[in-house]
């Protein structure tokens, strides 16, 4: 897990729409997505449905197609999006908007 | 000189035929790399680079997966998560190693503990990737082990051709026998039905599976004996035995190629009774497979490959110069598409989260009454290209009158908004049914009088009817075509539809089965669609037989008791077909 090293350049809160909340396929276009930018980029789950079984409080490596698989984000969770370096705020928009459209699906 | 090793005779499973001998390729487990020794301190940087450089041989064999198969959506699809899997991994084991772990060992723990992680997932879809890390760990310590058997690594084109001879292959491993220079396949473990089967089987490479005590007794470079019609693999067969093994395999050549030419004579019954061969097509390269063996249309198109793993749905274009491009290379054929079927065994964006039975969930025509905008999306492409041809349009997983009266409404809705914006379509597109939940079958005479054609199923029927999963190996045994209550279930569909004047297609695997084809042909069956390698022995098979012998064969069947009589009737009346 990347490690939270100062205060983030830019962050931005989103709720995860997509039926089937942040699965296999989601995971890698999110990761495909942040590696187009060139700062640090971190996702944090900060409220999940009850009995979803997500853990509140995970952050991982929004780079990470496994760390993100793992967070299973399900449908109405509320992410934080962090990031560090350049272009934050960029990174930030992009991200909230893929997950905010529930990524096309 | 030394004494010539025993000949070993082993049984298995037969999957596809053919009789080939050659030299084992042994394709290992994951090293044992536990015992594997630390690594000094002033190696790290070395081992770090052994590490990167298995990664890169990797990825490239991943890439090469990945357009080697670059037709077939889905099955790409896979690959391109391996690779970002396998970079989202490399951090992790970077930094194992410099804890002084060697790289196998620090690789296997790695990914092995992603795997138990994805297992645990609460998100069931997650939980069933946790397979694919296997595959990735499995292909990357294989690139570290350096030497010799990986599957990429079989010889191409040149020198003899390799027997493949492991415990078990993925998906991915046993795709890539493509092209390669693989005279055959023996596993030892495995069902007919397993994924590793399915694929040997449309790549047409002899294979048998389930081969007990396989791996302990073969080595490197061991002459083996496949013979893939009857199950067996014998190692160091002696003289005589190997003059045999390549008799049979000639003969079983000679066979095909005399099957094969027979592919433009008429499919008609040694009484003039005519029956029409119809293509199963997977993947958009089956059509040519089923023009070439004579098929005279499509009796089943799968539309799932049309979704791209990863990737949003098709839009109506795509999904109309997939059909448009099909119907042409028919020429003038039938083409039977099936609306999307996603969800059980074939994950798709309908796979939905969480399902505890997924086969008995939100699957096929019900996913796309739950998803409107995809279905309304096929169903105009649909209206559009009928308008151009032969075309028809097939509904899976139908089991009331009630699904197939909504989805015709829904079908109606699109011809009137396509003729609202002046596009050419067809209203009256011929729409039928699968008959793949036994109360279809069982209510066959109420769906027949509204469906314009149905379609029997037979891999979900028998599934649902005996609750049998026909993807669980160690229920192969009560997966039974040949069960009464299927023969009942046929019969009963076949006279349903019949009484309406309506046709029936047969699209299950039972189809391909020379020994069920006499006795579906009694049943009353005229319309065999069928994968498409397995046409030319069905129709050899029919152009023997007269309708009254078949019919007698299926009222014996019918009066029979158990699943074993039927098999044991069938087996002593239906001549074996073919050489050896």
């Amino acid at each position: 897990m990347s490690d939270a090293g100062g205060e983030p350049a830019a962050r931005r809160r989103v709720t995860v729409v997509n039926r089937r909340g942040i699965h296999a396929r989601p995971a890698a276009m999110l990761v495909q997505r942040a590696r187009a930018f060139p700062c640090e980029l971190a996702l944090v789950l900060l409220e999940a449905p009850e009995g979803s079984g997500a853990e509140p409080g995970t952050r991982v490596d929004a780079k990470n197609v496994l760390d993100v698989m793992f967070l299973a984000a399900p449908a109405g969770a509320t992410l934080e999006i962090e990031a560090r370096g350049p272009d934050a705020e960029g990174a930030v928009t992009a991200l909230a908007a893929l997950i905010a459209t529930g990524f096309q699906e | 000189m030394a004494l010539a090793p025993a000949m070993v005779r082993l049984t298995g499973i037969p999957v596809c035929g053919g009789s080939r001998v050659g030299p084992a390729l042994l394709y290992e487990e994951s090293p044992d790399v536990v015992a594997l020794p630390d690594v000094r301190p002033q190696d790290l940087d070395a081992e770090v680079e052994r590490l990167r450089r298995a990664l890169a041989t990797a990825r490239g064999d991943l890439e090469r997966l990945q357009a080697a198969l670059g037709g077939d959506a889905g099955v790409g699809g896979i690959f391109r998560a391996h690779v970002l899997m396998l970079e989202g991994v490399t951090p992790a084991i970077e930094s194992e190693i410099r804890k002084g772990i060697a790289a196998e060992r620090a690789a296997a723990g790695v990914l092995h503990a992603a795997a138990a992680r994805l297992a645990r997932s609460p998100n069931r879809l997650m939980a069933q990737r946790a397979q694919d890390l296997v595959d990735v760990e499995r292909r990357l310590l294989r690139a570290l082990s350096g030497a010799g058997a990986t599957v990429g690594a079989a010889p191409a084109a040149a020198g003899q051709p390799v027997v493949v001879v492991a415990r078990d292959l993925t998906p991915s491993e046993t795709a890539f026998l493509e092209g390669r220079n693989v005279a055959a396949l023996a596993l030892e473990q495995g069902g007919v039905t397993s994924h590793s089967a399915v694929i040997a089987k449309s790549l047409g490479i002899a294979c048998v599976v389930g081969v007990a005590g396989l791996m302990d007794r073969v080595q490197h470079g061991d002459t083996l004996w496949v013979d893939g019609t009857h199950g067996t693999v014998v190692l160091h067969p002696d003289e005589g035995t190997r003059a045999l093994a390549l008799g049979q395999g000639e003969r079983y050549d000679r066979f095909e190629r005399t099957l094969l030419a027979e592919s433009r004579l008429p499919c008609e019954t040694l009484d003039g009774h005519r029956v029409t061969l119809l293509a199963n097509i997977e993947f958009p390269l089956d059509i040519e497979a089923g023009l070439a063996r004579g098929a005279e249309g499509v009796g089943l198109y799968r539309t799932e490959f049309l979704y791209r793993s990863g990737q949003p749905l098709p839009t109506e274009e795509q999904h109309l110069a997939a059909y448009r491009s099909t119907l042409e290379r028919l020429g003038g054929g039938r083409l039977t598409v099936r609306t999307f079927d996603f969800g059980s065994d074939k994950e798709g964006p309908g796979a939905e989260a969480g399902e505890p039975n997924p086969a008995l969930g939100v699957r096929s025509l019900r996913w796309c009454f739950v998803h409107p905008e995809a279905f309304h999306t096929q169903l105009r492409a649909l209206l559009r290209v009928a308008a151009e041809g032969d075309v028809r349009v097939l509904l899976p997983m139908v089991g009331s009158l009630e699904e197939l009266r909504r989805a015709r409404a829904l079908l109606a809705a699109a011809a009137r908004e396509l003729e609202s914006e002046g596009l050419p379509c067809r209203p009256d597109v011929p729409v039928g049914i699968m008959i793949e939940i036994p109360a279809a079958a069982v209510i066959a005479d109420l769906l027949a009088a509204e469906a314009d054609f149905l379609s029997i199923g037979t891999n979900d029927l028998i599934q649902y009817d005996l609750a049998v999963d026909r993807l669980n190996p160690r229920l192969a045994a009560l997966f039974q075509p040949s069960h009464p209550s299927i023969l009942r279930l046929v019969r009963d569909t076949l006279r349903a539809a019949a009484a309406r004047g309506k046709a029936v297609t047969l699209c299950g695997e039972m189809g391909g089965h020379s020994i069920y084809t006499p006795l579906l042909l009694g049943l009353g069956l005229r319309e065999f669609s069928l994968t498409p390698g397995y046409i030319p022995r069905v129709r050899r098979l029919l152009r023997g037989l007269t309708l009254d012998r078949a019919r007698r064969l299926a009222s014996d069947c019918l009066a029979l008791a158990t699943a074993e009589e039927v098999e044991a009737h069938l087996r002593r009346h239906v001549a074996p077909l073919g050489a050896g």
